[in-house]
């Protein structure tokens, strides 16, 4: 095959991949396969539109950390750790599908359309990180899955007393999730007195912000990994509600008292140790003010999930620290 | 395994199927972007114009014939290295013509066009080359009074034509002032803006047939700062009076039998928040009617 291009593109050159990951089909997909695939969807909400904006505003932030994912770059330099780091295995297994086609269509016809993506991408194997999107497309994606269903929810909204207004409540009041396999960290609203009582003595887990800053990393994954264990199909539903407000304000519900990026980070890197099958990013409203596209928050977010990539692809042990 | 999800692929210029130079033949349109706005003088920002007009041509639900499309994706660059970045797009775009194929560069400034162009004279020895420049500025300033590559596109293509600027037709310029300043310029043909109004005019009807007469092969270069500053931001400070987007589809519609094997569009800067969507899906528009008309071109 005779090839047009010899030499390196430029950085921010090329196709507008997830971090600058080689773009995929279906068929490409390997069990080991970590597959990025947007969902552009939201609630037909007027006054609060724009998160289906999110997939493309990510993206377009996710192309500055190219160096981990691009195998045109030279390998990254931790700097705490004094090593370089090996990429060379993200550079095959972190792919861009592309986005669930789903512009102009109904909640019905697109939750089966987002029923139809999701489940063929696991059907391969391979999990998945989702970007959204509002959180209408949680329960659509968890559906799609197999087996019994374990959740791990960051922010986000609880149920209140219509039980099915939150990706929560749907799940739990269509007996797809179990309280008992689902854990809440820091929701953006205070639950529901009845609901809070109902679901922890079902089995479910409340943690406030301040609650789950004290639990140790070490723990955290021992929890995921549990969790991950005792169910078909665990998935990390991610909403940017999850950060304080001071920090990030380019959600929904926006709110203060929320968690850092010092405490998502470790967070979701100890997680993405544990089985997850797909992690969920919700709730991204890029058309929100902020410093354009590149916008601080949206950096932040890209941050916390080169965690989860690095602990989900097993390359933690890359960055331990070793003198040079 | 049923592959018929409907996922739709991060995007290629139109939707295009993907390839390289082995699917390319006589018949197809090879498109490409151009990560380069480095040498030209004004605001940077072209570079990324190829990016956001895959972003905005595709998945778009509108259905385009691509079968005779490819996107090679983009091409080779040296942003820190003018003269290796000018041989390397010269040699690539010879590459694709070899093949057959028309050739349409996406992005990029107007340093670009030059490099092209010599890639199409590579391509055509012993044919009679000429160029269709559709901008707001003439690009005459002389090579070596002006800035390094600024404002000297046309000046740096006619020096590549045996003919001169007598193969070089000029169209959509603000005014022809600059054009009087230079005594060797008269050959040139030159349709200004204000007689773009009516495409059925003298002026362009003039250019259209003296190309059509002498040219074997032209090369069609748009930049986008001809378009009202409405529609898209340029690669330098722009004109509230240029053409609508409908003016100029016009206007590339009537050069749709002419022999133009390589076209560009240069000059897009792309708002990559979301009010840029709007331009940036303008200017794709104008790039689809460009490969309309290289697709003419070969029939």
């Amino acid at each position: 095959m005779s090839a047009l291009r010899t030499a390196p593109l430029p950085r921010m050159a090329g196709d507008l991949t997830f971090m600058r990951a080689k773009r995929a089909t279906l068929d490409d997909l390997r069990a080991d396969s970590l597959a990025v695939i947007g969902i552009p969807f939201e609630r037909d909400t007027i006054a609060a539109s724009g998160c289906r904006f999110g997939p493309r505003a990510l993206r377009e932030t996710s192309v500055y950390f190219g160096w981990h994912v691009n195998a045109q770059f030279s390998h990254p330099v931790d700097i705490d750790a004094r090593k370089q780091i090996s990429t060379s295995s993200i550079h095959d297994r972190l792919v861009d599908l592309g986005d669930v086609a789903i512009a102009g269509h109904l909640p019905p016809a697109a939750n089966t359309m987002i029923q139809s993506a999701i489940g063929e991408i696991h059907a391969c194997g391979a999990s998945t990180i989702i970007l959204g999107g509002d959180d209408s497309i949680v329960a659509p994606a968890a559906t799609a899955c197999e087996g019994s269903l374990g959740l791990l929810q960051f922010g986000g909204t609880l149920p209140s007393v219509d039980k099915e207004d939150a990706p929560l409540g749907q799940l739990l009041a269509s007996k797809r999730l179990r309280p008992s396999n689902a854990v809440v960290v820091a929701p953006a609203q205070n639950p529901d007195t009845n609901f809070a009582d109902e679901f922890e003595n079902a089995g479910g887990r409340l943690l406030t912000a301040r609650k789950f800053r004290r639990l140790p990393a070490a723990k955290l994954t021992g929890l995921a990994r549990n969790l991950g264990n005792s169910v078909d199909t665990l998935l990390l539903h991610f909403d940017i509600s999850v950060f304080s407000a001071a920090l990030h304000g380019m959600t929904q519900t926006p709110r203060f008292g929320g968690l850092t990026i010092r405490d998502m980070q470790p967070a979701l890197t100890a997680i993405g140790q544990a089985p997850v099958a797909g992690l969920i990013v919700t709730g991204l409203n890029p058309t929100k003010n902020g410093l354009s596209v590149v916008k601080t928050g949206q950096r932040l977010i890209v941050t916390a999930l080169l965690g989860y990539i690095y602990g989900r692809l097993g390359l933690l042990s890359s960055l331990q620290r070793e003198d040079i | 395994m049923n592959v018929a999800a409907p996922i739709r692929p991060v995007g290629s210029f139109f939707d295009a199927p993907i390839g390289d130079l082995d699917d390319l033949r006589s018949g197809t349109i090879a498109m490409a972007g151009v990560y380069c706005d480095h040498y030209s003088g004004g605001m940077p920002g072209g570079r990324l114009a190829a990016r956001q007009l895959r972003y905005a041509s595709s998945g778009q639900g509108i259905s385009l014939r691509t079968d005779d499309m490819i996107d090679l994706g983009d091409l080779n660059v040296f942003p820190l290295d003018p003269v290796g970045n000018e041989a390397i797009l010269t040699e690539q775009c010879t590459r694709i013509l070899a093949t057959g194929a028309n050739f349409l560069a996406l992005g990029g400034d107007y340093s670009v066009s030059p490099a092209l162009f010599a890639g199409l004279r590579a391509a055509s020895p012993g044919k009679s080359i000429g160029l269709i420049r559709i901008s707001r500025r003439l690009d005459l300033s002389d090579v070596f009074e002006a800035t390094p590559r600024r404002d000297t596109a046309t000046t740096r293509i006619a020096a590549q034509i045996p003919n001169g600027l007598s193969n070089v037709a000029l169209l959509g310029a603000a005014g022809l002032q600059s054009a009087e300043e230079y005594e060797w310029a008269t050959d040139a043909l030159f349709a200004p803006r204000t007689e773009l109004h009516d495409v059925n005019g003298a002026s362009l009807s003039i250019c259209r047939d003296k190309m059509m007469d002498c040219c074997d092969a032209i090369f069609l270069s748009v930049d986008a700062d001809a378009l009202n500053t409405r529609i898209s931001q340029t690669a330098i400070q722009s004109d509230g009076r240029g053409m609508s987007t409908e003016r100029l589809l016009a206007v590339l519609e009537t050069l749709q039998d002419l022999p133009v094997r390589v076209a560009d569009l240069t000059g897009h800067l792309p708002d990559l928040d979301l009010p840029g969507q709007f331009s940036s899906a303008a200017i794709a528009v104008v790039g689809y009617a460009l490969a309309e008309i290289l697709r003419a071109a070969t029939r």
